[in-house]
Order: structure tokens, then sequence, then C-alpha cells
């Protein structure tokens, strides 16, 4: 199984953006640990713009940026949504109007509870009618979604879009799930080479040991990827952005590894 | 082309624990919906309980996973021998050969419900023995599953609202057809919980009935828990019912109504049936999303008429079981497989007038079933669409 990354968006402390995270993931330049301020995304309604949460503002800010050089139609786009936790800012809200003794809740808070919301407004905003999913694995939620995108692409030879996305929650759950900063990361995958392509991911397999090369700029990694299950997906784009062939492995479980041949388009 | 063999299944709601009980209420006329008297949730409502789940405890290896959703996946797991079939599975593959892609909307999220009315006021942290990761999170439906079944493929939780363990199969096929495995358990679980319930009172959804699918007075939904499992491989020629095709898109049309034409529904079932290389007439029952709300029902209506003509055989087996969220979608694929296997059209329950308005043929009475197609069809909040065709050899 050959897929090609052909489109790539990052926001995380330090990451804003591909093209500056690409200069700072290879050590061209500095990394400073400072945390994303996410514009609200312009394909919502004003409404929707001034009410949307923190988490569904991230996830469609990285995954405009993934699609904007695209040269397939957004609306035309299949997609992945991974997150690990889904929106905690509106159901920790429901979970405070449900702890009342009348428990009215918030019907806008009900439906954008959903773990699907962000893919909802990202359909909805787009005019999109494609197939999109929404996907939970805990710590591991990247390298699933990364799994479950790369699987759909090779059986339905169609590129799809995968956005990951983890927000820090409000309290009192923050005490429950440590999540430090915001991140997310998003990456459009295509059966073929397009001229937006940027690498090929090869000889793609599952594995009980980490074969992951020694990153050259590992330190600005390691720091992040034990805070944001988002910080997987940094793993990969490190590779994307050396532009030297290199093998990768991502988390999917405990001694379980997506081990991945990143290479030259 | 056939896609998968369904080798194995399982489910537990309201109306039965295991699938001959549920095929037998159904086919029976059995009441499974009761007026609401869930603790704390005082709502002029129907409900479907899962009683056996009051006395039900989860064994000592597993008890972080503690929660009511993993309990009834833990129950769902030890009927029909579902547990047996999954490890001659595991013999016969390997525990890392087997993924494990289930669905729920709503977790173990009555945990976070009982921590936040415990804490005495809103400045104070949650009690200590609050765990998020094994209840509340999405995820934690897909660990313990899998920790139950001592598997340790590629295992995650899909969430798209009421049509996530629809979608699970697709994934199955997906995850199968790279070769990362050669089966996967899917299904899906969802329980009910305060969340659930006044959510969609506050959406003025629920009906003061028991729900009435495709019924002319139809007011609305009455929620049901349930858990349902299937064991899909690689196809084989020794299994009676398979998976024929999937069909999935979204509406784009609004987060919690369904776009009122019906054209994301339908284009799911028309790309399910392309899958199956199938033409419409070939299909002898669709198992309706027949949810019992005024828009839902229209809706399905359209996009039913629009690929298939009026006059198809269809029904909601929702007055049975309430409607599951996020297990509805494996419920009744479970149910569309039984009725393959079982040559019989379940009748759509407590129906006194069929909607005028609609085209399609209801049943009102189950019906000998001759052909070997039938669809399925789920649809979620977000306007996620999922349909499946299921044959039978």
């Amino acid at each position: 199984m050959n897929i090609w990354i052909s489109g790539l968006g990052v926001e995380g402390p330090g990451l804003h953006g591909w093209k500056q995270a690409r200069q700072t993931l290879t050590g061209k330049a500095a990394w400073i640990f400072d945390e994303p301020e996410i514009a609200a995304p312009r394909i919502l309604s004003a409404r929707e713009r001034r009410r949307c949460s923190p988490t569904v503002r991230l996830a469609l800010r990285v995954a405009e940026e993934a699609v904007e050089q695209s040269p397939f139609e957004v609306s035309d786009l299949c997609s992945v949504f991974a997150n690990s936790t889904g929106d905690t800012h509106v159901v920790t809200r429901l979970l405070n109007q449900l702890s009342t003794s009348e428990k009215l809740v918030s019907p806008t808070d009900f439906h954008n509870s959903v773990h699907n919301a962000p893919a909802g407004y990202w359909t909805i905003g787009h005019g999109n009618k494609q197939p999109t999913t929404s996907i939970a694995a805990g710590r591991n939620t990247f390298g699933m979604g990364l799994l479950k995108a790369m699987v759909q692409v090779n059986a339905t030879k169609r590129p799809c879009l995968l956005v990951c996305y983890e927000h820090p929650f409000p309290p009192p759950l923050d005490a429950t799930y440590s999540i430090a900063f915001p991140m997310g990361a998003s990456i459009l995958l295509t059966p073929q080479p397009v001229a937006t392509s940027e690498a090929k991911i090869g000889h793609a397999a599952t594995d009980t040991k980490n074969n992951g090369a020694k990153l050259p700029n590992a330190n600005v990694i390691q720091e992040l990827l034990s805070k944001n299950p988002a910080a997987d997906s940094l793993l990969l784009l490190e590779c994307v952005a050396s532009s030297k062939p290199a093998r990768t492995s991502i988390p999917l479980g405990r001694n379980t590894f997506l081990s991945l041949e990143v290479t030259a388009p | 082309m056939t896609l998968l063999s369904l080798t194995g299944y399982t489910c537990a709601s309201a109306i039965g624990l295991g699938t001959k009980d549920t095929w037998h209420a159904i086919t029976n006329s059995l009441d499974g919906l009761t007026h609401c008297d869930f603790d704390g949730a005082n709502l002029d409502t129907y409900i479907g309980r899962v009683s056996a789940l009051d006395e039900y405890a989860l064994s000592r290896g597993l008890r972080e996973f503690n929660c009511r959703n993993n309990r009834l996946a833990a129950l769902t797991l030890d009927t029909d021998l579902f547990s047996k079939k999954v490890a001659d599975a595991v013999a016969k593959y390997g525990a890392n050969r087997i993924a494990v892609v289930v669905g729920t909307t709503s977790s173990g999220i009555q945990e976070a419900e009982f921590a936040f009315v415990e804490r005495a006021d809103e400045d104070r942290p949650l009690p200590k023995g609050f765990k998020f990761e094994t209840t509340q999170a999405h995820s934690s439906l897909a660990d313990f599953v899998a920790a139950a079944l001592g598997l340790v493929g590629p295992t995650y939780t899909v969430s798209t609202a009421c049509s996530s363990s629809a979608k699970v199969v697709a994934d199955a096929h997906q995850l199968i057809d790279a070769g990362f495995v050669d089966a996967a358990v899917v299904g899906g679980v969802d329980t009910l919980c305060w969340m659930s319930l006044c959510g969609f009172n506050s959406l003025q959804l629920l009906s003061a009935k028991p729900c009435r699918p495709n019924d002319r007075d139809r007011d609305g939904i009455s929620i049901g828990e349930a858990g349902g499992f299937a064991l899909l491989e690689k196809p084989s020629i020794d299994s009676q019912i398979c998976i024929l095709g999937y069909g999935e898109s979204s509406d784009a049309y609004h987060m919690s109504s369904p776009d009122p034409d019906g054209s994301g529904a339908a284009a799911a079932m028309r790309a399910a049936l392309n899958q199956a290389n199938l033409d419409p007439d070939e299909i002898a029952y669709i198992n309706l999303h027949g949810t019992g709300s005024k828009a839902n029902d229209r809706s399905e209506d359209l996009a039913i008429n629009a690929v298939f003509g009026s006059g198809q055989a269809c029904s909601s087996t929702k007055g049975w079981t309430g409607h599951a969220l996020g297990a509805a979608g494996i419920l009744e694929i479970i149910l569309t497989a039984e009725a393959l296997a079982n040559n019989v059209k379940p009748a759509n329950k407590n129906i006194e007038n069929i909607d005028p308005d609609l085209s399609l043929s209801v049943l009102t009475e189950s019906r000998q079933m001759e052909g070997n197609y039938a669809i399925t069809n789920s649809f979620g909040f977000g306007g996620n669409n999922c349909s499946l065709v299921l044959g039978k050899r």
C-alpha cells in the first residue's frame, strides 16, 4: 500500500502552520513555546463563529490549512476526525446543568456535545456530502486515525483528509486527563501523487517494536509527545519536514506501533 | 461481491438478552418499552431498559472499566456464546490479527454525571474515584471490549452519533482489505443516562407514548439502551449471512435535523447498492432508521422513494427496542441478519394509521421474506449517514 501526503496543517506550541513548523522541526528556526491563538473558522456562519468552542476552532483551523493548496474541491473530500475526548467544554457545561435537580440542558449544547460535531461543522461549512467519520482511541488516537484514513484511501482509492485535534479540559475534568496545551494536525492523504504531494508513505505494518529512526530534532518533539495525544503527529511530520527517507513508528497501543517508511513523493 | 462474512453475533436490549429472545419478542409482538422510571430523570416518556443490568457486575480484573455502558457491553458479550466464538477466532488468527471497532455516543458519561452531583459545589474537585479514561472517554468501550476478549489488534471507538455502530462495518472491511487484520469484532453500546434523556428532551424530540415510527400521529422517539456485537471475517463459504456493501454520506445540512429532501440518505443507499452490485428491485426488505420523529421518517421516506420508487417493503424495529442511539446500527444489523436467516420481514410496531404522506410499504405485520438481500439504514446528528447491504447465501 502506497499513500501520498498531499497537504498538511498544524497548530501547537511554537508550531503555527506547516510552513513555519517545517523550519522548526528541521532545526532551521528556533522553537519558542507559545500557545496558539486560533481565530474562528471562516466557513461557519457569523452566529456559529461567535459561539463555536475552542475544540471546533482548533479542528477546523488545521483542517483548512491542509486543503488550502489542494488540487481537489474541498466539498469532494472524505474525512476522518480523530480526537480522544470529545468537546469537553460543551460536555462540562452539560454536566453542570445535569448536576442540578431540574436537569434543564441547552439544546444547542446537547447537539454540539456529539463527538462528531467538528466533522458536522466541516461538512456543513463546505457543503461536503462525502463520508466522514469520528474516532477516539485515548492516547493512541492519532495513530488509529492515521491507520483508519490510510486503509480507507487504500480501499476506496479516494483522497481522505485526516484531522487530529486535542484541547485541554476546563475544570474540574482537567484534573482527570492531562492535555497540557491545544494541538492539532491535519494530513491530506491521496491514493496517487498530485501536484501538492510532499511525501510517500509505504511499507506500512503493525509492529511490536518501535523502529523509528532517531529524530534529528527530537527535543521539540519529546517535549510535546506525552502532553497531548495529537503530538504523535509530529513523529510523521518530522519525517516529511526532513525530506530524507526515514522510518517512523507511531504508537497504536501498549507494545504496538504503526511502522511506516516515509520517502520523497 | 461478498465483502465480509458475519460469523457470529449477539445483542441485548429491552426486549431480550441474546438474539433468540430478541427475535422471539419481535415476531411475537412482545413489549419492550416502559414508562420512564430512570433515577433522577423525571420525564414523561417511554424508555427501553435492560433490567438485567441492575444485578450485573464486572469481573474483578475489569473493574477499572466499571460504568453502566461497559456493564452492558460485558452482559452482551456473555450471551449467545459470543466470547467463545471470538476465542475460536483468536485460536485461528491470533489476538493481534483481530481488530476491535465499536460505536457509542455517550460511553460511560453516567460516571461523570454522578461525579458532578457528588461534589459539594462547583469549585470543588471531582471525587477521587472518578476515572475519565476508563469510563467517560469514548475509547473506554473499545478498550474494555479488547480487554474482556483478550484482543490486541487495532482498537478504537467510532462516535458519529446514531450511525456509529453501522459505520464500524466499513472500518472492519478496510482494515481487513489492507491486510492489517483477518477479522474484526464490531458493535456498539449505548446506555440510559441523563445526558441522552434530558438532551433529547431539550430538543423536544421525546414522545410521551411508546414511539410510533411511520404512524400518522407519531410525535417523537423513545430512547432505549442496547448492546450488540458481531464477528466479521474475510469471506468464507461456511457463513450464511454476509456484508455485501456499505454506503456512507453526509447531509451537509444541519447538526441535529436531517436534510428534509433525504438526498444524503439516498446517496448512502445508492453507494451501498453500488458496492454490492445490486439493483434496487433486488432488495427484499429495508430496516429503517425510523426513529418516530416527524422529520426523520418523512425524509427517510423521500430518500427511499428516490432510490427504490414507492411500495418498498420496510419496517422500523425501534417500536420494540427504542432508539439505541450509538448502538442502533449494530442492533439493526443483527435484526436484519435474523430477518434474512429466518425469511421473515419483521413488522413495524405501534402503528394505528400509516402516515398517508409516506410512499413506503410499511409492514404492520411480520411477513414471509422472498429474496436474499436487505438493507439497514442508520443516520446520525451532524448529518452522518450509513447504509449497509446484507445478503444470504
